[in-house]
């Protein structure tokens, strides 16, 4: 039986040559090197495509979280600038999971690029004081469950390979290269300039404005978006009757956000943060055409109605002393 | 006496068996790879100004911070522009009025009639004063630029949108001969994926063509061999076995366009395109079999001595003898183009079964809204 079982294997390697066909392959990058416990290292998942192009990618990545925890992640020089599911890091699973994509697709290196160019997402690892081995590796890996997409339209899913890393920590090694946070103390640029939409949709939040964005940062990536909503009508009056004051502070959001004033008198500001605190701030105005009549206008009109009612009442309230006052004085 | 096999000389040559199929298999496979490997789609390069390498499209490069582009006034000490071409000096035919040149006869000999440094004598130079037009579109780039020129082919007079990390950062005309060239400074250095549609005459859509690579700072990095696919339209999506389809679109002027029609066997069919880059192929569609099919196209052209080709198109898919299939458009909110607005719009229907949303966020119609159909959506994105 066991004959037979060499046999059957023997014969499919032979036949296929031990090439089993395979679009897509995800990697860890390095797949062995060595850390010292007192420093950060970093992994940096890669994509080789093969021989197809591909456009997305759903990524679980899997670390012993008795042994090292993930501290922080980077999409700095990531191919994807798409992501429906942003890195998160789950440390009590051991696990890192995201999903992102390229518009147009991503066909592999091309020739003469300096890079290496397959990057997705970069992690970065802390091992767990804890170790108490000399010498401990740390196995790394991509689970089955990750899925790569092909370019074709259909959105077809890429046979995939994944290949995990094994580095190991050492408790001896003193020199730490600090890496990553040597690469954020450099970054002192911040995120490329990009642009807000103000969409309006029935089928979306409700049929309520909200905007889309998203920006790049090629150093140490982006770490978040914060919005804020200034109202564009900014006068004594304006400031003595707007009692929602607390739309002046920056607002931790993602993309895409329902903006507060639906009114859209308001400026909307985003402000893109890059991992090193650089910020990005950009604006958009909503165009006059857009606005409807300021909640300023509102509150006066209300506030002169409920005036004249009050002034009504009080007509009708005191109507016999009103009426007797006009007659004890003839001369009116 | 035994006459038959014995149980160890028949795994002997039994495992004989194994070897020699596996030497011939193996074999088979290593020719039909080696064939396809010789198959290259497109040769899409990326070179660099200033990594003193003198590559494709490059006329010189000195290296970082050497392309300073002084003028000379010998061939012999002529510098190289921060774009890699040279830079004015006396011997390039071109009289360089600006650097009180009177004549340039295109060498700095004193015994002919203009002098060693382009002095002298009334016979002028062949050309006019600023050389070669749109080949050195970078010439005004000043040292440290960090700078990418796109250069490929379209389609004739057509509009090509230029994409940085998918937004639009500009759009730039190609010539009657398809021939396009994008300059942008001041990129971001670092990875960077640029993405590449046009449309023609007729309103007919590019797949977006996509090159990721990383920009170098301070250099100039240059793209060549950016060709779009033909354009393809079909002129009806369910016709009856032996009906005559008709393939159509633009591409490149007098090029040769491959049409491949997926059946149960590939059928390949060729044309070649007009001088205004209109093609068009009448197919009988007798030798395939009732159902779904597709057809795409590429264009093959002969550069120097050798022979490129474009990607294919995207494919287009029509039904012989049965009903068609819908098409998928990622275009959520129907303004004609897929960005940002409509990954919203999926977003929003994320992991749910996409509501009834016209068109549906459930692009595939799956019934959830997924990575299928982000993958779709991507495939469609134009910016």
């Amino acid at each position: 039986m066991h004959k037979r079982s060499i046999a059957i294997a023997l014969l499919l390697f032979f036949i296929t040559g031990g090439n089993f066909a395979s679009a897509a392959s995800l990697y860890l990058d390095p797949e062995s090197t060595t850390f010292s416990t007192k420093d950060t290292f970093t992994v940096k998942i890669r994509l080789n495509n093969e021989s197809e192009c591909v456009n997305a990618a759903q990524v679980i990545m899997s670390y012993p979280r008795e042994k090292v925890k993930a501290i922080d992640t980077s999409r700095a020089d990531s191919i994807f600038t798409l992501w429906p599911e942003e890195p998160e890091i789950n440390n009590e699973a051991g696990e890192i999971t995201f999903a992102g994509g390229i518009p147009g697709g991503y066909c592999g290196r091309v020739p003469g690029d300096p890079g290496l160019t397959n990057n997705l997402l970069t992690v970065i690892f802390q091992p767990h004081t804890s170790i108490t081995d000399e010498e401990e590796s740390v196995a790394l890996s991509i689970t089955e469950d990750s899925s790569v997409y092909l370019h074709d339209g259909r959105g077809t899913k890429a046979n995939l390979t994944t290949f995990g890393a094994e580095p190991r920590v050492d408790k001896n090694k003193v020199e730490g290269t600090g890496q990553w946070f040597e690469m954020v103390r450099q970054d002192t640029t911040p995120p490329q300039p990009f642009t807000i939409e103000v969409v309006k949709n029935p089928g979306v939040f409700g049929g309520k404005y909200y905007i889309v964005f998203s920006a790049v940062d090629k150093e140490s990536g982006i770490d978040h978006y914060e919005v804020y909503e200034k109202e564009l009508d900014d006068d004594f009056l304006a400031r003595l009757l707007w009692f929602d004051r607390a739309k002046e502070f920056w607002q931790n959001i993602a993309s895409p956000y329902v903006i507060k004033d639906q009114s859209l008198n308001s400026i909307i500001m985003v402000k893109a943060i890059d991992k090193a605190g650089n910020e990005r701030i950009v604006s958009y105005t909503p165009p006059e055409y857009l606005r409807e009549p300021s909640n300023i206008e509102n509150y006066l009109l209300i506030a002169a109605g409920v005036l004249l009612l009050i002034l009504a009442g009080l007509g009708l309230k005191f109507r016999p002393q009103i009426m007797k006052a006009f007659k004890n004085n003839p001369n009116e | 006496m035994k006459t038959g096999l014995g149980t160890r000389q028949f795994y002997k040559l039994f495992f004989i068996f194994f070897i020699l199929t596996g030497f011939i298999m193996n074999s088979f496979f290593v020719l039909q790879a080696t064939a396809q490997s010789v198959q290259i789609d497109t040769f899409i390069e990326v070179t660099i100004c200033g990594n003193g390498i003198v590559e494709a499209n490059e006329e010189c490069d000195e290296g970082d911070g050497n392309n300073t582009g002084g003028y000379s006034t010998t061939i012999a000490g002529r510098q190289c522009n921060p774009d890699c071409t040279w830079a004015p000096y006396c011997g390039d035919t071109i009289v360089q009025t600006l650097h009180n040149e009177e004549c340039d006869d295109g060498n700095n000999e004193e015994d002919d009639f203009c002098t060693a440094d382009c002095k002298d004598k009334a016979v002028v130079g062949p050309s006019g004063p600023t050389g070669s037009g749109d080949n050195s579109p970078g010439s005004s780039v000043p040292p440290g630029t960090t700078t990418v020129r796109l250069i490929g082919k379209a389609y004739p007079h057509s509009n090509v949108n230029i994409l940085q990390d998918g937004v639009v950062i500009g759009i730039v005309a190609a010539d009657a001969g398809a021939n396009f060239t994008f300059t942008t400074s001041g990129v971001e250095p670092g990875v960077t994926t640029f993405g590449i549609w046009a449309e023609d005459r007729l309103g007919l859509r590019s797949i977006a063509l996509t090159v990721t690579f990383e920009v170098i700072a301070g250099s100039t990095t240059t793209v060549s061999g950016v060709f779009l696919p033909p354009t393809l339209d079909i002129s009806d999506n369910e016709v009856a076995q032996g009906d005559i389809v008709q393939f159509s679109g633009t591409t490149v002027p007098e090029v040769n366009v491959e049409t491949q029609i997926n059946s149960q066997h590939t059928i390949i069919e060729e044309t070649t395109s007009t001088e205004e880059g209109a093609w068009q192929l009448d197919f009988d569609t007798s030798p395939l079999e009732q159902g779904l099919h597709t057809a795409k196209a590429k264009f093959e052209t002969e550069q120097s001595g050798s022979t490129s080709e474009s990607t294919f198109s995207q494919a287009i898919s029509f039904a012989v003898g049965t009903a068609a299939l819908g098409e998928l458009t990622a275009d959520l909110n129907v303004d004609g183009f897929v960005n940002l607005i409509d990954f919203s719009i999926l977003l929003f229907h994320w992991q749910t079964d996409g509501g009834t949303t016209d068109p549906p966020a459930d692009i595939n119609q799956d019934g959830i809204v997924g990575l299928p159909d982000f993958s779709i959506m991507l495939f469609q994105w134009t910016g």
